[in-house]
């Protein structure tokens, strides 16, 4: 897998200094440290300091946030370079009051590979994609779009009883699948069933979870969509939110304590961060060094909450340097910044056995879920306008294009095809049969107590007695 | 150094230079700390023998000499104010432990001396005794000032003696024996007799099988997470302050110094965080034993327990399973309010995918614990606080590291035929207690330990009751959907037509907890009205 790198000449963005690349042992370059011209440790000119963040990287050690602190720790003519010990170390001390800024004048950028119409800017760096990859990725993303389309149609119809699309977020669920090992555990919220699609988990798999089929591996335990296989390495999705989070973190420190080159990956929505269990996971995931990486999908929509009511920090990148976690925001509707960024980023979580957090802006171009109409609180024109100009399918399928691995001929044969098979998983599915009495006490515990024993006895000593109250649809 | 023969003509005789008075600087810094460090000994004469194993007076041996006797023992118990048990009776602490220092140099050794009184078992009370002994032991440096924990050395040279009229017993003088003229007879014979009996009590670590011995509940509880985590690497410990404190109720003390941080984690203050983790950690496979300073404060991660540990086998159909243990106090200590005190019982044997255990005696808490961690579900392990310090006999089998006691079974604590009374933790020694009021007034009561919340053993309860025909149920939880609530309705349904009076509950006021002592005791059963002033 060979680096390809590009030069540029301007860029749009701060990525002008030449940055190294991938590997883990080079420094990344800041900003000099602010030092006034006449040699006192002034401020500059605003009375509030707005503090840099890490200008770019892949790899290094983090810069500093704050201007002044380099200031402080030198030696200096005014001899005021002591630092004071306190319980976490040494701090140097300054004698002019200052408070760090609630917002910075720029918002923390994010890294970006294809442009909107899909060709790759001008000094842009990133991981090369060869044929069969990228083809797999895409042919993954229109699988994940024609099921879910299909799918919700269906529960429209009335023939399933929730279902929750990934509607704009098909880049996020393959490129990361994609990016990462099969080891790594995955701990999903719910829109991620991309990745289970990209490791082998059947269209006619998913039906049966969804119509809760005795064929399913899911025994007909869940709500549709809650997927899970131990096979594929996904943990089966829970319905509070965030709960994954310090739960991937303990996944970490089990891979950690079993030495495995693998990490355990965390999902969560902007949502999600407003839960005590994402602060508690960040902050314990640091301090243990447990190697897992947290992505959040800011698809900028909790239910009906817009990200401007959710928090009112610059988004939830900014979130991990508090917690001192290294982290990158990155579009999410770019399936190539999202790969490149995804690849990188593991690496660093497994070779230093540190925690990381991925920010991937994106957009919910589907409701909520079937329970939600999503016209009701935001405009149709812009839901319009990312579905049509902002789709990051789009973006995608015009590099693959561009670089001749895929044409207008296949794409609607590949649809065609998906529709059918689709079409007729759902049929399926639907006619199986259900999960037989035996599935409602099995999996309490280990083993069949004994006062389920005795319920199981008693159940099925009454439909005996009362078979024509028994419904039909449960197999005994 | 040979072992001298020192009978010479039926009298002992002693090398020149050679004296058996010795002070209480010569004992503890001449032979304690030479023993403790293994250096070579001045003289062999003093044997190793597990001093409580036997009366005193059995410790003479045949020898009838009126002497003062010096063992090595092991010096279990002599940080702390714990009772020690033979078979006849129990050494109990005279007064406070004494410092003895290096008066030449300023060594960093210093050596503890406590006095200890024998009492005779006799029927129903104990006896004082003439028998006194000083067990002296070595408190060893510690590496942090502020650390209020004593380290004491392995070893204690107990001195034993009969108190005679005018021997001082209280001395607070170094060197306060009288002089006896005559020196002290010794026989060999006994001394390689005992040295043998004493290798071998040794070599069982100061709990002998042929007789009961004793065992508080923090060191059963202790013992077993000590013997599990050895056993399998996959168990390790997380809670707030189980490492470097040792334990809130220091549980675990000795487990970080034995297992290291990777296996007895210290957590931020973050309930939910470690209990996520915890799960998560069971779901890949690790066996976490996750304590809650209280489970008062399970509350703050009760998603993770109930969504998350519970439910997830079910859920997944089998794929997952959550291996954890989650223990600590649960219900009231000594005030401590509202918010340290509820009974969670209740609440969590509720909840299908749990198993609930509460163990009463040190038996329960070293059987039910190891049953737990080796159980692959997840385990919800209510402790007592007021337990820990409690003290039961342990046979040697409880002792024993493969030792189990099955979950959802209950022990019959005492057999009786004219009530059932159904108890779990704590309120299982108020109901014993109880019984033995009862039985003066001729009321022939039938306790029942629980043991196991869930499952409920039914059917122990089901059939004590169709034996005696009454049923109380005792718990320190509130009275509304708690557990005797349950055993009464299992009772109501299967063994109706048994009983002879409506079943009875007896719990806990329908109150937050108050903190004064004198209402704080209203609020919860108590064995007898008459104990105290209304």
């Amino acid at each position: 897998m060979g680096s390809w790198f590009a030069r540029s000449r301007s860029i749009p963005y701060l990525l002008k200094r030449n940055i190294s690349f991938l590997h883990a042992n080079s420094s990344c370059k800041t900003l000099p440290p602010y030092k006034s011209p006449h040699g006192f440790r002034e401020r500059p000119a605003a009375s509030i300091l707005s503090f840099r963040r890490l200008e770019s990287t892949l790899a290094g050690k983090q810069a500093q946030a704050v201007a002044y602190t380099d200031d402080e720790v030198d030696s200096d003519a005014d001899g005021e370079n002591q630092s004071i010990e306190f319980p976490g170390g040494r701090v140097g001390f300054t004698t002019q009051m200052e408070f760090i800024s609630e917002a910075t004048d720029k918002r923390v950028p994010c890294y970006r590979v294809l442009d909107d119409d899909g060709f790759p800017i001008a000094g842009t760096r990133f991981e090369q994609l060869d044929e069969e990859t990228a083809v797999k990725m895409y042919k993954s993303m229109v699988s994940l779009q024609i099921m879910d389309t299909i799918f919700y149609e269906a529960q429209r119809q009335g023939r399933l009883s929730f279902y929750l699309t990934s509607t704009g977020e098909e880049a996020i669920n393959i490129a990361t699948a994609a990016a990462l090992s099969p080891d790594d555990i995955i701990l999903p919220q719910y829109r991620e069933p991309g990745i289970l699609l990209w490791r082998g988990f059947s269209i006619e798999e998913f039906a049966s979870q969804c119509f809760g089929t005795k064929d399913g591996h899911g025994k007909g335990r869940q709500m549709p969509i809650h997927y899970g296989s131990k096979d594929l390495n996904f943990i089966t999705v829970s319905s509070p939110i965030a709960t994954q989070l310090p739960q991937a973190a303990g996944v970490a420190y089990s891979l950690k304590m079993d030495g495995k080159e693998a990490c355990a990956v965390a999902f969560t929505g902007d949502g999600g961060t407003s839960e005590g269990d994402f602060h508690a996971a960040m902050n314990f995931a640091a301090v243990m060094e447990a190697p897992v990486l947290f992505i959040c999908r800011n698809n900028g929509w909790a239910i009906s909450t817009p990200v401007s009511e959710q928090f009112r920090s610059d988004g939830v990148v900014v979130k991990g340097q508090a917690y001192g976690i290294r982290s990158i925001r990155i579009d999410g509707n770019d399936a190539l910044a999202v790969y490149s960024a995804i690849r990188a980023a593991r690496m660093m979580v497994v070779r230093e056995q540190k925690p990381v957090l991925v920010e991937a802006l994106t957009y919910r171009v589907g409701h909520h879920s079937t329970s939600d109409d999503s016209t009701k609180y935001r405009s149709v024109s812009e839901i319009e306008q990312w579905k049509r100009t902002r789709n990051p399918m789009t973006r995608f399928r015009n590099w693959v294009q561009a670089n001749g691995w895929w044409s207008d001929k296949e794409e609607t044969e590949l649809r065609g095809t998906l529709r059918q098979q689709v079409l007729k998983a759902i049929q399926i599915a639907e006619k199986t049969e259900k999960p037989s009495l035996g599935d409602l006490f099995s999996d309490v515990y280990d083993k069949l107590p004994s006062n389920l024993q005795e319920q199981e006895k008693s159940l099925r000593q009454t439909i005996k007695r009362h078979k024509q109250d028994f419904p039909a649809d449960v197999p005994l | 150094m040979d072992k001298l023969n020192f009978v010479r003509d039926g009298g002992r005789k002693l090398p020149p230079g050679f004296r058996f008075e010795p002070t209480e600087e010569e004992i503890v810094f001449q032979y304690l700390s030479r023993k403790t460090f293994s250096h070579p000994l001045p003289a062999l004469v003093i044997p190793e023998i597990d001093v409580f194993s036997m009366d005193p007076w059995q410790l003479a041996g045949d020898s009838d000499s009126e002497e003062d006797m010096y063992f090595f023992s092991n010096a279990h118990g002599c940080d702390n104010e714990s009772e020690r048990v033979t078979p006849s009776g129990v050494w109990k602490a005279n007064g406070s432990s004494k410092k003895i220092i290096n008066s030449s140099k300023r060594m960093p050794i210093v050596g503890i001396k406590k006095s200890l009184v024998f009492y005779m078992r006799s029927s129903t009370k104990i006896v004082a005794t003439n028998w006194i002994m000083h067990q002296y032991c070595i408190a060893l440096p510690q590496q942090e000032q502020n650390n209020c924990l004593v380290r004491i050395g392995e070893w204690s040279l107990c001195r034993i003696f009969m108190k005679k009229g005018g021997r001082q017993v209280e001395d607070d003088d170094a060197n306060s024996y009288s002089a006896s003229s005559s020196s002290p007879n010794y026989d060999p014979t006994i001394f390689n007799e005992n040295f043998e009996q004493g290798i071998g009590a040794v070599a069982l670590r100061a709990y002998s099988s042929s007789s009961a011995n004793k065992m508080t509940v923090r060191d059963a509880i202790n013992s077993a997470l000590d013997e599990e985590m050895s056993a399998d690497p996959k168990v390790f410990m997380m809670g707030e302050e189980v490492g470097e404190y040792q334990g809130a109720y220091k549980i675990t003390k000795g487990l970080l110094d034995k297992y290291g941080p990777q296996r007895v984690v210290d957590t931020p203050i973050t309930e939910a965080g470690f209990t996520g983790i915890g799960v998560g950690a069971a779901y890949h496979g690790l066996r976490p034993v996750v304590e809650f300073m209280t489970f008062n404060f399970s509350m703050q991660a009760i998603d993770h327990i109930i969504n998350s540990a519970a439910k997830s086998n079910y859920m997944s159909a089998g794929q997952i399973s959550v291996p954890i243990v989650f223990r600590g106090p649960n219900g009231a200590a000594s005030g401590v309010g509202a918010q340290h005190s509820q009974c969670y019982a209740a609440w969590f044997g509720s909840c299908p995918g749990l198993k609930v255990l509460a163990p009463y005696s040190a038996e329960d808490a070293r059987g039910l614990l190891k049953a737990a961690i080796r159980d692959p579900d997840p385990v919800v392990f209510l402790e007592n606080e007021l337990l820990y310090g409690e003290s039961f006999p342990v046979s040697a089998e409880t002792l024993d590291s493969s030792f189990c006691v099955p979950i959802g079974k209950a022990k019959i604590e005492r057999e009786g035929k004219d009530v059932t009374i159904v108890a779990y933790s704590k309120m299982v020694g108020f109901s014993l207690q109880a019984a033995d009021i009862l039985a003066k007034e001729g009321i022939n009561a039938e306790v029942i330990n629980l043991r196991s919340i869930r499952p409920l053993d039914r059917a122990a309860i089901n059939a004590s009751v169709r034996k005696t025909n009454r049923l109380v149920t005792v718990e320190e939880g509130f009275p509304q959907h708690g557990v005797g609530a349950e055993i009464c309705a299992t009772v109501v349904e299967d063994s109706f037509e048994y009983l002879d009076a409506p079943v009875q509950r007896i719990a806990g006021a329908d109150v937050p907890t108050p903190y004064a002592a004198n209402i704080e005791r209203m609020a919860f059963p108590q064995a007898c009205a008459s104990s105290f002033p209304l």
